[in-house]
């Protein structure tokens, strides 16, 4: 019986203990839980911007590309126009 | 005149009786497959420890040792390993952590809650083995039972009653292994079909590697902050934890989730069967009250969780299975799996593995928690 009268604060403060302790931690991580989904979106539109650049980087260097290929193109197309018109030209020595 | 001593003239009754549960555990092990790893090592360690004369469970410490090498090497295992020391229970938390998935939990914190109430059968156990006239340090070993966590009982019956840490421990690691004969029955005594059936949203929301590893971090600094004593398990079960989720040292986290943990197994179950000599019982035989008491604690675990699961299915918005309460005792993945069983079982659509795994990792945390405060409380 002394024990039991000792027992019974020992069983209630144990119960106490593990829900207080037990709901502080379900607290922390919830609260830790937040503030990471937060980070989490943040960085993942940080990454999406960052993508997004790259992207608009990406299709700016081919647009470059494009463009200087089109101009070589065009020049070498003159000049093969110009070439042929020379050849086509009577030479200086053919003379009559 | 030289004579040769024949072991099975020195065998007593209770040797013999011994023997026979170490069979019985090895035929559960190997007919049943109800949990092999845990039992056949066991019954092994029983039967080789109630050997006559072979001493094989002869611990170290033994009046009857004059020199170390007559100590059996199953006595040395039980002795450095369980006893004094305490040794084997704390690494294994380390290689349960390193195992230990934290992210159904810490998407779902509410789960903690579960793991908490699933405790209830450990306080329930205490008050009984008080009336059964255990003394306060032997009730609390008794009582840890409820946790159903086998390395947390060792722990806490090895600081506060060594003398019954083989009952304790047998007792826990058996309830353990028949954790799917045990739970279905109070499962169905306390939940409807329809509420079974309950299917949950399936996915959980995704937790990132640097959450985990602020979990990791966090959690042991804030519980052995309130709760010292629960230092040795919950600051190894996080430390493997965060081996883990860091990534950085995966040869090592392969290591404990594998030979590490195995080893340890090996250890720990023989230590746990080489700790039930005949004597214990012969000596005492109130003690086997423990195995019905760890029973009790073990079912009345359940039933707690269980109850505020079905207060949380009502309080939630959203669909919410109240078997999860189940998981929180924490005999991992075991629970889990009953809970996973019988909501398919219910309604075949239903999905619960990933959900009960966040109350079956409170649970581990629950229990070493509330041996930690058993640890904390001072005997006169």
């Amino acid at each position: 019986m002394e024990n039991l009268d000792r027992a019974l604060p020992v069983m209630l403060n144990g119960l106490l203990v593990v829900f207080v302790v037990m709901s502080l931690i379900a607290l922390l991580t919830w609260g830790m839980g937040q503030i990471f989904i937060r980070l989490d979106a943040k960085d993942a539109e940080r990454k999406k911007a960052g993508q997004a650049n790259a992207d608009e980087e990406k299709a700016r260097k081919q647009a470059e590309k494009l463009r200087k290929k089109a101009e070589r193109e065009k020049a070498k197309a003159e000049k093969t126009e110009a070439d042929e018109a020379d050849e086509a030209a009577p030479k200086g020595d053919e003379t009559p | 005149m030289m004579g040769i001593q024949l072991g099975i003239f020195a065998m007593t009754p209770g040797q013999g009786i011994m023997i026979l549960v170490g069979l019985g555990f090895i035929a559960m092990a190997i007919k049943k497959e109800w949990e092999p790893l845990e039992l056949l090592p066991i019954g092994v360690g029983m039967i080789l420890a109630n050997l006559p004369l072979a001493n094989l469970g002869l611990m170290p410490s033994d009046p009857s040792v004059d020199q170390p090498g007559e100590a059996g090497v199953l006595g040395i295992i039980l002795e450095w390993g369980l006893r004094e020391y305490m040794i084997l229970p704390q690494l294994i938390f380390f290689c349960i952590g390193a195992m230990t998935d934290f992210g159904p939990l810490i998407a779902n914190p509410k789960s903690f809650l579960l793991g908490a109430a699933a405790q209830i059968g450990i306080y329930v156990a205490f008050i009984g083995a008080i009336l059964f006239g255990f003394n306060l340090p032997e009730a609390c070993s008794v009582a840890i039972i409820g946790g159903a966590d086998g390395p947390t009982t060792i722990y806490t019956t090895g600081q506060l009653a060594p003398d019954i840490i083989g009952v304790t421990a047998t007792a826990a690691y058996s309830y353990m292994a028949m954790v799917a004969l045990i739970q279905p029955p109070i499962i169905k005594l306390l939940t409807s079909k329809r509420e079974r059936a309950i299917q949950m949203k399936p996915m959980m929301r995704p937790v990132s590697q640097r959450e985990r590893i602020f979990f990791a971090v966090l959690a042991p600094i804030v519980i052995i902050l309130l709760i010292p004593k629960s230092g040795p398990l919950v600051g190894l079960l996080f430390a493997g934890n965060l081996f883990r989720e860091s990534k950085v040292v995966e040869r090592l986290t392969k290591t404990a989730q594998s030979s590490m943990v195995d080893v340890i197994t090996i250890l720990l179950m023989l230590g746990v069967g080489a700790s039930m000599p005949a004597t214990l019982i012969e000596n005492n035989p109130r003690i086997l009250l423990v195995l019905v008491l760890g029973l009790v604690a073990f079912a009345v675990g359940t039933a707690g969780g269980v109850l505020l699961g079905k207060v949380m299915s009502r309080l939630s918005k959203e669909p919410y299975n109240p078997m999860l309460g189940a998981a929180g005792v924490s005999a991992v993945p075991m629970a889990a799996r009953v809970v996973h069983h019988m909501g398919q079982e219910a309604n075949k659509k239903n999905y619960l593995l990933m959900h009960a795994m966040g109350p079956n990792a409170a649970g581990v945390i629950g229990s070493a928690v509330a041996a930690g405060y058993f640890l904390s409380l001072t005997f006169d």
